[in-house]
């Protein structure tokens, strides 16, 4: 199933330099080049990771101006533009999972409706929809054998076509670190896999 | 199976499971983003960079604009506008029943007026000092004002709010719609001193809270010719016109006179209310906002539970507000203040859609109705977890304030209006 932003080649980095470039001197036209380059995969990443299409919406939007505000302390030589939006993602999905902790003692009927994924797959061919529910349920089978930043070192690596570098950037984790840890999350996963043969 | 093959297989389920945005979310994105560039003028590398233009522009005269799509002209005024103390606008709209007159005076210590008349009548008030929020309207069935409790503290977290009304639409590319500069120029201003005069095209938005000014709203996509007059050695607006094309020629639909860091007269501060009008007070409302029963802060807020009430059925009402320790909010909504309760029974409480509600995004005070599960129960104690800005993607900060003792059952069903003053004048 192609969707969009897959299969893109990693963004290359002069071209994130010149974009922050850009929002730094106020061109204003930057902001939609900035959502419209990084917005959907940083949407994509955060609404599989917390299985919520809006509040993946708010998040990856959050993310975005977060990163606008604290522009002045990006540094490019300590990693890719990216990596530095994603390590903000990460952040903000802790928090709201600290957030879902408390919320769990509130019912589902007084809560404020929150959207569901069912919304985003509303428009896929039923043939899609099939593949899809398989794919929700090996990956839900993944999640439940892997922590939750295994989860994301794998996302990255295998979805965004994060480096080591990146991923450690992301992280906060040396690129050795990582290594060990895709390592150990796809051993895990692959034992999953054969012994449940999902 | 391969080990090559469960990669593959486990790479393409999580590429699958990878949901592209939902329609109208970049231009939310865009928006959003757009809406954190003033914050960004509270930096002091901010200030510095406008000094260095500033300086810039008075060695080299007439400087060349900036990349911008807005001039640099603009961004000058709008943040030599967020260094002002009081600010002044008259907005007049040309009508064929004369004209319609909104005057606005604004002041960091407190008091936010805007009124407008029409033919010399007045037709709308919004009046906002110390303590009082005062709302006047009059139409064909009547007038009617209604007086609320405003804390002061939220008066001054709304004056950058009303500011950035009273100049719209300089703000516009900041927020939504986009402005193209058409030409910069210097004139003498006939007192021996020269003002600058830019001349611009605003499309309007799609969003139209950042198009109305002087009460007239602007629809979206409409082509907006500005021209504004500044001030070349504060950068501040002194005055602004709008037109707007008809039958391919320009039109004037409204003209903007600025007053800045004048004396606000005490005048500003009164209302006579007009014969006629119905003045409603709740009283109720207010004693509850000056007390405080317990206070939290979180990283973003600061949430004062100002008292707990019973009504007669059993509902609980929480007197509550927050504000916001530092400007973070990066829209104009405000959601409400959600409150979850638990009685010491195990009584749960659902929060009721409706209460009153004064504030913005940063700041709010709230009267939070809870209903029990069973009107037969009477816990004596209640743990209250409250979310100060509940959106449901907020930015999950919650305090929680243990073990409160509740008070009896008063023998009314709405509170609120108890005592309620009801005036005709």
């Amino acid at each position: 199933m192609q969707r969009e932003g897959l299969g893109d080649a990693p963004p290359r980095v002069s071209e994130d330099e010149a974009l922050v470039a850009r929002i730094r001197r106020g061109d204003d036209t930057a902001y939609a080049d900035l959502c419209e380059r990084h917005g959907p995969p940083l949407y994509g990443f955060v609404a599989a990771r917390l299985g919520d299409a809006g509040t993946a919406e708010d998040i990856a939007i959050q993310v975005l101006a977060e990163a606008c505000r604290n522009l002045r302390t990006y540094q490019p030589n300590r990693g890719t533009l990216r990596a530095w939006l994603y390590g903000i993602a990460r952040r903000k999905m802790q928090g709201e999972r600290r957030r879902r902790a408390t919320l769990k003692s509130i019912p589902p009927s007084q809560r404020v409706s929150l959207e569901s994924m069912e919304e985003v797959t509303a428009d896929d061919p039923a043939g899609d929809v099939a593949a899809r529910l398989d794919a929700e349920r090996l990956v839900a089978e993944l999640a439940a054998v892997l922590s939750d930043v295994e989860m994301e070192a794998l996302t990255l690596h295998s979805v965004e076509g994060f480096s080591m570098r990146e991923i450690g950037q992301t992280i906060g984790r040396s690129e050795r670190a990582v290594d060990s840890l895709l390592r150990r999350a796809k051993q895990k996963a692959r034992e999953r896999l054969v012994r449940d043969d999902v | 199976m391969t080990c090559d093959d469960l990669d593959r297989q486990m790479e393409e389920a999580l590429k699958a499971t990878r949901p592209a945005p939902p329609a109208g979310w970049q231009a939310r994105a865009v928006e959003a983003l757009r809406a954190t560039t003033p914050r960004r003028t509270l930096h002091f590398g901010r200030y510095a960079a406008v000094a260095v233009a500033c300086a810039t522009v008075a060695w080299l005269g007439l400087a060349r604009l900036p990349e911008l799509k807005a001039s640099g002209l603009l961004d000058l005024a709008l943040l030599a506008a967020q260094q002002a103390k009081t600010v002044h606008v008259t907005a007049v709209v040309p009508q064929a029943a004369g004209e319609s007159v909104t005057e606005s005076w604004l002041s960091r210590e407190g008091l936010l007026r805007t009124e407008q008349r029409e033919g010399g009548n007045l037709r709308e008030l919004r009046l906002c000092d110390d303590t009082r929020l005062i709302w006047y309207g009059a139409g064909e069935k009547g007038a009617a004002a209604r007086e609320d409790y405003m804390p002061s503290q939220y008066v001054g977290v709304l004056f950058s709010m009303d500011l950035g009304n009273a100049l719209a639409p300089l703000g516009a590319p900041l927020h939504n719609g986009s402005l193209a500069l058409l030409g910069e120029r210097e004139e003498p201003d006939g007192q021996g001193e020269t003002v600058r005069i830019a001349e611009v095209q605003w499309t309007v938005g799609e969003h139209a809270y950042n198009s109305l000014l002087g009460g007239l709203r602007y629809p979206p996509g409409e082509k907006v010719l500005l021209r504004l007059w500044t001030d070349p050695k504060k950068g501040r607006a002194i005055r602004m016109e709008q037109y707007r094309q008809e039958g391919g020629e320009p039109h004037l639909a409204c003209r903007v006179q600025f007053e800045w860091d004048v004396q606000v007269p005490a005048a500003a501060r009164q209302f006579e209310v007009p014969p006629g009008t119905e003045y409603v007070r709740d009283p109720w409302w207010e004693s509850r906002g000056r007390q405080t029963l317990a206070e939290a802060k979180t990283r973003d807020w600061v949430v004062t539970l100002h008292a707990l009430d019973v009504d007669r059925t059993g509902h609980l009402l929480v007197s509550v507000s927050r504000l916001e320790t530092r400007a973070t909010t990066t829209t104009n909504s405000a959601p409400p203040i959600w409150v979850e309760a638990t009685g010491d029974d195990g009584t749960t409480y659902r929060q009721l859609p409706l209460g009153p509600y004064v504030g913005g995004p940063g700041a709010a005070y709230s009267v939070v109705s809870l209903e029990p599960e069973s009107p037969d129960r009477t816990p004596h104690r209640v743990t209250l977890v409250i979310d100060p800005y509940a959106r449901p993607r907020s930015r999950g900060e919650t305090v929680t304030f243990r073990d409160l003792p509740l008070p009896a059952r008063q023998d009314a069903v709405d509170l609120v209006v108890t005592g309620r003053e009801t005036t005709r004048h």
